[in-house]
């Protein structure tokens, strides 16, 4: 009953304007240029928004990057919750590090997600939520890592959007996620505190 | 609620007297003021993506209807349950509704604008459940009882000294000599009392910034993560957002997402900008089992067919009251409803009716500056003066003013009495006052001379003088 008489009174008020939805107003192109240009931009943003970004060789290093660089910022070396399948498969025992398969609990402290794509212009990575990749990995626990393909940093939002039509037409996982640093809030007196109720940091390992 | 719009003057001198309101207040310049400024200078097609998002809010209310219709059938494909509600009540009886179905005894909510204006947190708490705010700034006010003062920093009113007060007053399952020294203890604070919250609420209720036909998604756009939390932890999801939130596909939203956070927090994105498309898939680990979507109108489509269109346009970014020289001197709460600032001064009288709003838009300088940061280019000045044109029209205001207003017009309808009246006015005003060449007293502005003198006239009218100089020119 609602429904339509909601869609009633907007058709009434839309009675003077043109019947067909005009084209697309395209948006202008972003200014940030692709490809090497790309990387360094989406490095240089990102950590101005606080994230560490972690240059990596390759998956197999992927491991011992995690432990340098949880070492180097005092963070205790706990399990890591993780559910990529590709993930899993690392050296990690190697490296002296413990990880769980699963979405995350309560009481981890470290959990590490992929990201299918990352945006140079604002250092913006994007997660799509799956069996691989539970949502909860990326909010619960205090400490974020995140791994990325150097191959999957694009310019701009256009592109990302582009790529998300590519991999799923329409029909979008549960959760896209983008996300450009730590929680944080800005809601007591003004000054921006990290980890409000998601992680306090945020690692980006670059492969 | 306790101010009202009726009582603007009253809740606005108040504001004026209240020293820590003030000191809060006085962070805004230099905080999210220089934080847009940095932020817009950084994008040298930032003037061409405001014109754009523009058209992209213009073409999509044009054809409103039809966008809304293809949301639905798209979020419904996508296992989301859309409902319509047509005003407040309706579309709290559709969230009280899905609630009682999912046996729900507690509710956590991410930052939405819409489920204040339709109240919803009352009518939810009156029908016994718990509901919690998890938005840290409206966690802080909803423990306070108050409104939001800001529509994106809901505590901007308050001060570090005031939120520790409350803290030790709420949560006192902690020590009471706990060391509560900066905002990092604060909020590190609320992050462990909102976390259970998180865990064990039934339902979470989010707003939406936008919602995209295309592909059926809500979009939330958040710094703190609560309401991720919120739509991913409870097994039930609650999306409430109004019907002009709609855009047809994942390009405009994205534009608009490129002037969202740079207008509102001079941010280039925020730390979470969030898709979210129904229910947890069969292989997900995690995720709400049912996702509903509640299109509330509550006086959109009369606003849609009235001069107040442009209104509507509005992302809900709060530069306007950020940059407004009357806000940053009041604050919201003394707009007395939940949309302060220019866009509440034209959206109050919009959704409640001009009459008991009508100090709103008259409390405007119309200096402009709301104009001039607005990313979809909403002509606030002028709503305003059509709001104040109403209010004359239908009665409302003050008996003084509208008889002044009246006298004016009369003699500005009659040039040959105007400038006779101008004449006389200048010239008694300047003999009055030669000696000092400004008043600090007249019979009717006591209020303004109070703080302030006025300048007196200097003997000739512009006309007076127009005509001397015309004379003087040679052609």
């Amino acid at each position: 009953m609602s429904r339509a008489a909601i869609l009633g009174r907007i058709r009434a008020a839309n009675t003077t304007t043109p019947t067909t939805p005009p084209a697309t107003p395209s948006a202008p192109p972003s200014l940030v240029s692709h490809g090497d240009g790309a990387i360094a931009r989406f490095r240089a943003a990102a950590a101005s928004k606080g994230m560490i970004v972690v240059d990596v060789k390759g998956p197999q290093m992927l491991p011992a990057s995690v432990a340098e660089a949880l070492s180097a910022a005092r963070i205790a070396h706990g399990e890591i919750r993780l559910n990529d399948a590709a993930l899993a498969d690392l050296p990690w025992a190697e490296a002296g590090l413990t990880i769980a398969r699963g979405a995350a609990t309560p009481q981890d402290t470290l959990a590490f997600s992929r990201a299918i794509a990352a945006v140079a212009e604002t250092g913006t990575l994007m997660l799509t939520s799956g069996v691989e990749n539970p949502t909860t990995l990326a909010f619960l626990p205090e400490t974020h890592l995140v791994a990325i393909d150097r191959t999957s940093v694009l310019g701009t939002f256009e592109d990302a959007t582009a790529l998300l039509r590519q991999m799923y037409g329409t029909q979008l996982p549960r959760l896209v996620n983008f996300i450009s640093g730590a929680s944080r809030t800005g809601d007591i007196g003004g000054r921006i505190v990290h980890g409000a109720h998601g992680p306090r940091q945020l690692f980006i390992f670059l492969i | 609620m306790t101010a009202s719009p009726a009582t603007f003057r009253e809740n606005a001198d108040a504001a004026l007297a209240n020293e820590r309101l003030q000191t809060a207040l006085a962070k805004l310049p230099g905080g999210l003021v220089a934080h847009r400024r940095a932020a817009v200078a950084a994008v040298p097609e930032f003037e061409t993506l405001r014109e754009e998002a523009r058209a992209i809010r213009d073409a999509t209310l044009d054809h409103l209807a039809a966008h809304l219709e293809a949301f639905e059938t798209k979020a419904t494909a996508m296992g989301s349950v859309v409902h319509w509600a047509a005003d407040a009540t309706g579309a709290r009886r559709v969230v009280t509704d899905i609630c009682r179905a999912a046996n729900a005894r507690r509710i956590v909510k991410g930052k939405s604008m819409v489920s204040e204006e339709i109240g919803l947190n009352a009518h939810l708490e009156a029908q016994g459940l718990e509901v919690i705010e998890s938005d840290l700034g409206e966690y802080i006010i909803q423990k306070r009882g108050e409104a939001p003062s800001h529509i994106i920093a809901p505590a901007i009113h308050l001060t570090e000294a005031d939120v520790e007060a409350d803290f030790r007053s709420y949560h006192m399952h902690l020590p009471a000599d706990r060391p509560l020294p900066n905002p990092e203890s604060l909020v590190s604070e609320a992050r462990g009392v909102l976390r259970e919250t998180f865990l064990t609420a039934d339902v979470g209720i989010t707003g939406a910034n936008f919602l995209v036909a295309e592909t059926g998604t809500s979009i939330i756009v958040t710094n703190e993560g609560n309401g991720d939390l919120s739509q991913t932890l409870p097994r039930i999801h609650i999306v409430v957002a109004t019907i002009d939130k709609v855009v047809p596909t994942l390009d405009e939203a994205m534009t608009l997402l490129r002037v969202l956070a740079r207008s509102a927090t001079g941010q280039d994105m925020t730390a979470y900008t969030t898709f979210a498309t129904g229910p947890r898939r069969a292989a997900d680990l995690d995720g709400p089992t049912e996702c509903h979507i509640v299109l509330v109108d509550n006086g959109r489509s009369d606003m849609l067919a009235s001069a107040m269109r442009d209104a509507l346009r509005c992302i809900r970014c709060g530069a306007c009251m950020n940059h407004c020289p009357v806000y940053n001197a009041i604050g919201g709460h003394a707009y007395g409803w939940v949309y302060p600032g220019p866009i509440g001064a034209v959206l109050t009288p919009a959704l409640l009716g001009i009459a008991g709003t009508s100090h709103l838009p008259s409390a405007s300088t119309f200096c402009g500056s709301c104009e001039a940061v607005c990313p979809v280019k909403i002509p606030l000045v002028s709503l305003m003066r059509t709001w104040r044109e109403r209010a004359h029209e239908q009665g409302t205001g003050s008996r003084t003013s509208r008889a002044l207003l009246s006298l004016w017009a009369y003699a500005a309808t009659r040039p040959a009495l105007y400038h006779l009246l101008a004449r006389f006015g200048v010239a008694f005003g300047g003999a009055l006052s030669r000696s000092k060449g400004r008043f600090s007293r007249l019979p009717i502005a006591r209020g303004w001379l109070r703080d302030r003198d006025i300048p007196a006239p200097q003997g000739r009218t512009f006309q007076q003088l127009w005509k001397e100089t015309e004379r003087g020119v040679p052609r």
